[in-house]
């Protein structure tokens, strides 16, 4: 091949049949077993979205051999993203997986969210709990939550979805838009006063003209960022309550003393929390909060940023929490009843589930609850069979509230008949 | 309510918006090699790209331009024109001036004068630039990608 027709027409050749194989092992997982239809439809729009992608290919023979090579590129990486993807949804049918939760959570993500939600919950090899925050013109209206393999027998970390439907809330709601705004004014302002932090990030020369544009402008990002993992904190807390803390104090506590530009320190995050449990009403125990370890930075320039940056997120974090009250209490969503928890608790107790409709956050906090005041036994084996015998407990109630919905449904279906 | 911000101002991921780059240089080729123009990459890639420059009232008043996006369209703007912005001001009007000349060809305007290689260069230099990768070493056990198709707890 000596021409750029002919590399043109390889690359493009070879992409069609990158795309053919794709569509092909989709279709092939179509066929798998899955426990309900979420994980169809969502193979079904991945399906659809990558269809189109042949017209993509569809270039004049004349092209300019860089857009034919970007194109390429694009398809290959699409590729490599929804090749995971795809996993997920298969794993997502493995019975490691607890399905009594779908119908339940799925039903409280569509009361938040305000709409039709298709919901795809997998056990995965990952130690923290992720989402993928789909592009939503790919698949509009999907959450998908990959929750850690090795403790999928634990319900009790249900509460943990909450920061990730939190993400699809971020984007839903465009939540970017509004609060960019505030970020950008807050990183200004903290580098107005803060002498010491500016001066290191702008290695001691006067800030002023695109200089100073370039420091707000590079702040500003991770700041946002950070609020971002904030909301979803907070949002879990709204939905699970304490069961919310709980959950993270079992899987990241006591906090790392590492820290990424892109989320607050473990310990700022415990601490946003508190604060906005207090105005929900939310009983904190004390020891979830003590001993959470502080992160710095390495380097001088790199905690000037996190001096700046952490700053500008605790000024805009007030007023997004009290955003997301006012989401909240639009939608009817509250914390979980006290009243209500116990009587769940209570239910632990004798050993029999919660007979009549809870909210998964009550549910969860329940069984947060009925965990620290059992005795732990000597036995190694006897602790985890009444743990067990718990995550049972705790699963035969969220099935007792699904069952309750579709009863509630089914006469509401027949009286309007 | 600032959560139920209208459905127009949804904000594009940067890969997001690097793919409309590619696409719209896509139109713009078939289009020069006398095959018609899809003018709807163009336009939603202008309002991208108006909305990230910081055009909108209320956030240009404060801070100029989206976060993280001023290091990328500096790049661009290097790339063009061999030569460092002397200040905020050129490099927003030359993000302005390519702007325009999106909408207006996405409205019709003959692709004469060179302007088709024009766009298509920036559009695949933007496509490019907000295509990066950053990789995000965390210091903990794992070097994590910062990938836009996951979020995490951590």
């Amino acid at each position: 091949m000596t021409s750029h027709g002919d590399a043109t027409r390889l690359r493009l050749v070879s992409a069609r049949r990158r795309l053919g194989t794709f569509l092909a092992q989709i279709d092939i997982l179509r066929d798998a077993s899955f426990p309900h239809e979420d994980g169809r439809a969502a193979l079904d729009a991945i399906r659809s979205y990558f269809e189109r992608q042949r017209f993509d290919l569809d270039l004049p023979p004349d092209s300019d051999p860089a857009i034919v090579d970007r194109v390429c590129h694009r398809l290959s990486d699409r590729i490599s993203h929804y090749t995971v993807v795809l996993g997920f949804i298969l794993r997502s049918t493995n019975v490691r997986n607890a399905f009594e939760v779908h119908y339940v959570l799925k039903r409280l993500i569509e009361r938040v969210f305000d709409s039709q939600t298709r919901l795809l919950v997998s056990s995965e090899w990952a130690f923290v709990p992720f989402t993928y925050p789909m592009n939503l013109k790919l698949l509009p209206n999907f959450v998908f939550i990959g929750s850690p393999a090795p403790e999928a027998g634990n319900p009790l970390l249900i509460s943990l979805a909450g920061h990730e439907i939190g993400h699809s809330a971020w984007r839903i709601g465009a939540s970017a838009t509004s609060y960019a705004p505030l970020v950008a004014k807050a990183i200004q302002e903290e580098l107005a006063s803060n002498q010491r932090s500016r001066e290191i990030l702008a290695d001691y020369q006067p800030l002023k003209g695109l200089d100073r544009s370039r420091l707000e402008n590079r702040c500003a990002e991770p700041a946002l960022e950070q609020l971002e993992e904030v909301y979803c904190d907070l949002y879990g807390l709204h939905l699970f309550g304490s069961a919310f803390l709980y959950a993270f104090d079992y899987l990241l506590g006591p906090g790392s003393t590492n820290r990424s530009p892109s989320y607050p320190s473990d310990a700022q995050r415990i601490g946003f929390m508190t604060a906005a449990a207090g105005d929900l009403g939310i009983d904190v125990d004390p020891v979830l909060v003590e001993r959470w370890q502080p992160a710095a930075a390495s380097a001088r320039e790199e905690q000037a940023l996190f001096d700046i940056v952490d700053a500008a997120v605790a000024s805009v974090v007030p007023r997004m929490r009290a955003d997301l009250k006012a989401h909240f209490e639009d939608r009817g969503v509250q914390p979980p009843r006290e009243q209500v928890t116990e009587a769940v608790r209570t239910a632990f107790a004798t050993g029999r589930p919660y007979p009549e409709r809870a909210e998964l956050g009550e549910i969860v906090t329940a069984g947060w609850r009925r965990l620290f005041e059992m005795a732990v036994p000597d036995d190694e084996a006897e602790r985890i069979e009444a743990e067990r015998v718990l995550g049972d407990l705790v699963l035969k109630t969220i099935e007792v509230a699904e069952y309750q919905d579709r009863i509630t449904a089914y006469q509401a279906r027949k009286t309007d008949a | 309510m600032v959560i139920e911000a209208e459905a127009t101002l949804e904000r594009l991921s940067k890969s997001e918006i690097g793919d409309l780059a590619l696409d719209a240089a896509v139109q713009l080729q078939r289009a020069k090699s006398g095959g018609d123009l899809d003018a709807t990459p163009l336009h939603e890639l202008a309002a991208a790209l108006r909305h990230s420059a910081g055009d909108d009232e209320g956030f240009a008043s404060v801070s100029q331009m989206w976060p993280g996006y001023l290091d990328p369209f500096e790049r661009l703007y290097r790339s063009a024109n061999s030569a460092e912005p002397k200040s905020f001001k050129q490099l927003r009007d030359f993000i302005g001036t390519a702007i325009s000349e999106i909408d207006a060809v996405g409205g019709g305007r003959p692709l004469d004068g060179g302007i088709a290689s024009r766009l298509m260069d920036f559009c695949l230099q933007l496509n490019l630039e907000l295509g990066r990768r950053q990789w995000l070493e965390t210091r903990s056990d794992e070097s994590r990608r910062r990938d836009p198709i996951e979020a995490g707890l951590r």
